[in-house]
């Protein structure tokens, strides 16, 4: 579920990144209040947990693996806004040391994983062990609370992708990030998520807080001090969806770019795109278009291609010489 | 003396014979079971400690200063995200690649082999669009491979630590940096005891395990644990060392003459850009 | 007697760093070897080897007669009965231990092997006697004291029923007593008959015993 860079544009990471910025400073001041003034490890071990949690593969059938998240859990062993911060330190190493997420969508992926996914797996585990306070009921709210989380997540996820084909186009009506379509974008996200992934994550889960609970059950964070407030919850929704309103807002932005775009008639051809080349078919020029066509002079384009080709071909030497190193080396 | 009369206190005489079973082989026949996933989730944590190790050996004192390289990293990849046409990521790409053939193989395959990852992983993801028309959509990869390939740099030319001072320096709050910095080390103790729990598991994984979700979900919640107490221990030894709540980063704010530097490579960036979008 | 364990001038390089040099050891059945060393010797490195957790890069390793190659234990039927072979004690038992319950960590092996519930109980039963520790039984592992986490480990290992057990380090971090059964078991336990490899930086260990020791010295390379 981590989005890397170019799939959202960068008004969209914009936008979720400004949302995040209330969220975080909200669960910073929560956690001052609600845990002892100086438990900061805390967080940095929740977010290392949270780290290593993502880097659980899970064997699914069909003998291929689904990957962890971990969310919901964190939530429920140290609270909601722990889990948010610690989630989110743990999602921006990740960003910027290995590169999984992007690093301008290090807002977009808080707000799926670090906050919806945490929030709603916790209130609804908080909810259901509420209207059924038996073991059983505890075990059904975590594995429903798992559930849930990833896959409002993965939904929020979609959401963000459907919506960029809408508000970003060039004068072509062209895709300029994320192709596809909130009626593509979301089956392709969530179905994945609600028959095979949301049931490895609850699982899991489930699995992690029956150890815990068995082994040192005094470590699991007690939740007396929040309350199940609804007018809380009517906030945390309003907050999920209020980026989603500035984007359909947004739309009016997407739409001046394109009149913009559209009335320079040097940028009418700049694509190279020329109609009957689409009804031929596939076409080289096409997707790769020539550069003379651009207006750029012929020797830039030239030397252009020549500094990519010659450097491409002197790092598949440099691989090709490595490979044939290493099979000596390990022989 | 003593020794033996302790030997035999503690294992004495009626219970010191093996159990027979012990004693014969089984010649056991395992049967098989998919239990890649152990072996997956170890080779992803190893590599990833193993880099994370690696870090604080990399040059801390180049000339160009860790929060210079974080603020370029994130313009170009502005840039290239907000260009619409291919001549300006085509020119990072020669610049990326010229950079690259000028590196010993090992690290090119090191860079190469998570970017390519993205590039492929995109490229199969826009592939449904550009068959049904939308031919512009191979741009998307192109730029995935561009921007993943920056991060890469970044991470690959700077310590982790210099990153996080580089905040310290950008106005992000202490406390912040301290957890990034506390983090940092956890992942690498905590990875630790979960690669050795999960080595562990492999081990005694001689057949078939029908609760394969309980034994990854019980070195979860082992790691946990773990995770807790040394969250205590870290709290008292701060304890110990009058921590007060603040935590400084240290820095040295004096305008030096490569800052110029820095502003001007920034500013030959952006007109790059506008100039190979047309703008100028 | 059988060999069990060839190692003919293996090396181990990772990142250009050499951890082992030109190791040739031969371990047979029923042997009792001391493997002793000081700190970074690459005992644990040679643990790891000996264990298929990584390969030589170069020279070559033979368990009970098979070459033990990646190829090898890529394939998984061979790669489970390799390791039911080796029964490996970590150095640190918190490490090694993952199970909710004493009796779940010692019944994991043989539940694996596909035993039916009686003999699981019986074995688990008789090796919580054998070792003294059936008051432990329901207990967690976790909250155990440092000696008795050890002995639990070493009856997890042997629920696998191994024909070698290799230790590192067993009695590090263990009190008097806690180190005095340590020893006491692995002189029974080689007195059976049984095949040992105890790696320890502590060499007047067992010396009552007729075992053979050998040595890794700091260029990595093994001393006999």
């Amino acid at each position: 579920m981590h989005i890397p860079d170019n799939y959202l544009s960068p008004s969209t990471c914009a936008v979720f990144a400004a949302a995040m910025v209330p969220i975080w400073y909200y669960s910073l001041k929560k956690i001052k209040e609600d845990l002892p003034k100086d438990k900061i490890p805390l967080i940095g071990v929740g977010a290392a947990f949270s780290f290593l949690l993502m880097m659980f593969n899970l064997p699914i059938p069909g003998g291929t693996t689904a990957h962890a998240v971990g969310g919901t859990l964190i939530a429920v062993l140290l609270g909601p806004y722990t889990a948010c911060i610690a989630i989110s330190v743990a999602l921006l190493i990740q960003a910027v040391i290995f590169g999984d997420g992007g690093i301008l969508a290090f807002g977009a992926n808080s707000f799926n994983m670090a906050f919806v996914l945490p929030f709603t797996g916790y209130y609804i585990f908080r909810l259901i062990k509420k209207i059924w306070p038996s073991p059983l009921g505890k075990k059904a709210a975590i594995f429903i609370g798992a559930y849930a989380g990833i896959n409002m997540a993965a939904f929020i996820a979609a959401i963000e992708f459907g919506l960029q084909p809408l508000l970003f186009a060039d004068s072509m009506g062209h895709a300029l990030y994320s192709p596809y379509p909130l009626s593509v974008a979301i089956p392709a996200m969530v179905l994945p998520h609600i028959l095979i992934a949301g049931i490895a994550e609850a699982v899991f889960t489930i699995a992690i807080y029956e150890f815990i609970l068995k082994v040192s059950p005094g470590m699991v964070y007690s939740d007396q001090k929040t309350k199940l407030n609804p007018v809380f919850a009517l906030i945390v929704t309003l907050i999920v969806l209020s980026p989603l309103g500035l984007l359909a807002d947004g739309t009016a932005w997407g739409e001046w770019g394109a009149d913009e775009i559209a009335a320079d008639t040097s940028f009418g051809t700049t694509l190279g795109y020329i109609p009957d080349k689409m009804i031929n078919g596939f076409n080289y020029e096409a997707f790769f278009p020539d550069y003379t066509v651009t207006g750029m002079p012929d020797l830039a384009g030239y030397i252009l291609s020549a500094v990519i080709g010659s450097a491409a071909l002197i790092i598949i030497f440099k691989l090709l010489g490595n490979i044939k190193g290493g099979a000596n080396k390990t022989a | 003396m003593e020794q033996i009369k302790q030997h035999k206190f503690l294992l004495p005489e009626k219970n010191n014979k093996l159990p027979v079973w012990l004693t014969q082989n089984d010649n056991y026949n395992p049967c098989r079971d998919r239990d890649h996933f152990i072996d997956k989730t170890l080779l992803a944590l190893t590599g990833k400690l193993t880099l994370l190790k690696n870090q604080p050996a990399m040059a801390t004192d180049s000339f160009f200063s860790a929060s210079f390289k974080l603020i370029c990293t994130i313009v170009l990849i502005l840039l290239i995200s907000l260009s619409h046409r291919l001549m300006f990521p085509l020119i990072v790409l020669a610049v990326f690649l010229t950079y690259l053939a000028c590196l010993d193989s090992r690290r090119i395959s090191s860079i190469l082999k998570p970017v390519s990852a993205a590039m492929f992983f995109s490229l199969c993801i826009v592939l449904p669009a550009f068959i049904s028309g939308q031919q512009n959509t191979l741009m998307l990869p192109l730029k995935v491979f561009l921007t993943t390939m920056s991060a890469a740099f970044l991470a690959q030319r700077t310590a982790f630590s210099a990153l996080t001072k580089a905040l310290g320096g950008l106005h992000v709050p202490g406390l912040f940096i301290m957890v990034l910095d506390l983090t940092l080390k956890y992942i690498i103790l905590l990875g630790n005891t979960a690669a050795d729990l999960l080595i562990a598991l492999r081990l005694r994984s001689i057949g078939k395990n029908d609760r394969k979700y309980k034994s990854m979900g019980s070195i979860m919640g082992m790691v946990f644990l773990k995770a807790n107490e040394y969250s205590i221990d870290t709290h008292n030894a701060m304890l110990c060392r009058c921590f007060t709540g603040d935590y400084h980063v240290s820095q040295k704010h004096r305008l030096e003459s490569r800052y110029f530097i820095y502003m001007a490579i920034i500013l030959t960036m952006i007109v790059v850009f506008l100039y190979a979008e047309e703008y100028l | 007697m059988n060999t069990l364990v060839e190692l003919s001038s293996v090396s181990y390089k990772y990142d250009n760093i050499i951890a082992l040099e030109n190791i040739s050891l031969t371990i047979k059945e029923g042997e009792l070897i001391l493997l002793t060393g000081p700190n970074g010797c690459g005992k644990s490195t040679l643990f790891k080897l000996l264990n298929g957790l990584v390969f030589p890069s170069s020279g070559k390793y033979f368990f009970a007669g098979q070459e033990i190659t990646p190829k090898l234990l890529k394939d998984n039927l061979s790669a489970k009965k390799f390791h039911q072979q080796i029964g490996y004690v970590f150095q640190n038992p918190d490490l090694q231990l993952f199970n909710p319950t004493v009796y779940d960590e010692i019944a994991f092996g043989p539940r694996q092997m596909q035993f039916d519930e009686d003999k699981i109980r019986e074995r688990t039963d008789s090796l919580l006697c054998f070792l003294h520790i059936e008051h432990l039984r329901d207990r967690v592992p976790y909250h155990l004291s440092g000696g008795e986490k050890k002995k639990v480990s070493i009856a997890a290992v042997l629920a696998l029923n191994p024909d070698i057990i290799m230790m590192d380090e067993p009695l590090n971090g263990l009190d008097k007593k806690a180190r005095k059964w340590v020893e006491n078991f692995i002189i029974d336990f080689s007195a059976a008959g049984k095949t040992m490899l105890i790696a320890s930086h502590e060499e007047e260990i067992f010396t009552m015993q007729n075992r053979r020791t050998v040595q890794l010295d700091e260029n990595h390379q093994l001393v006999l």
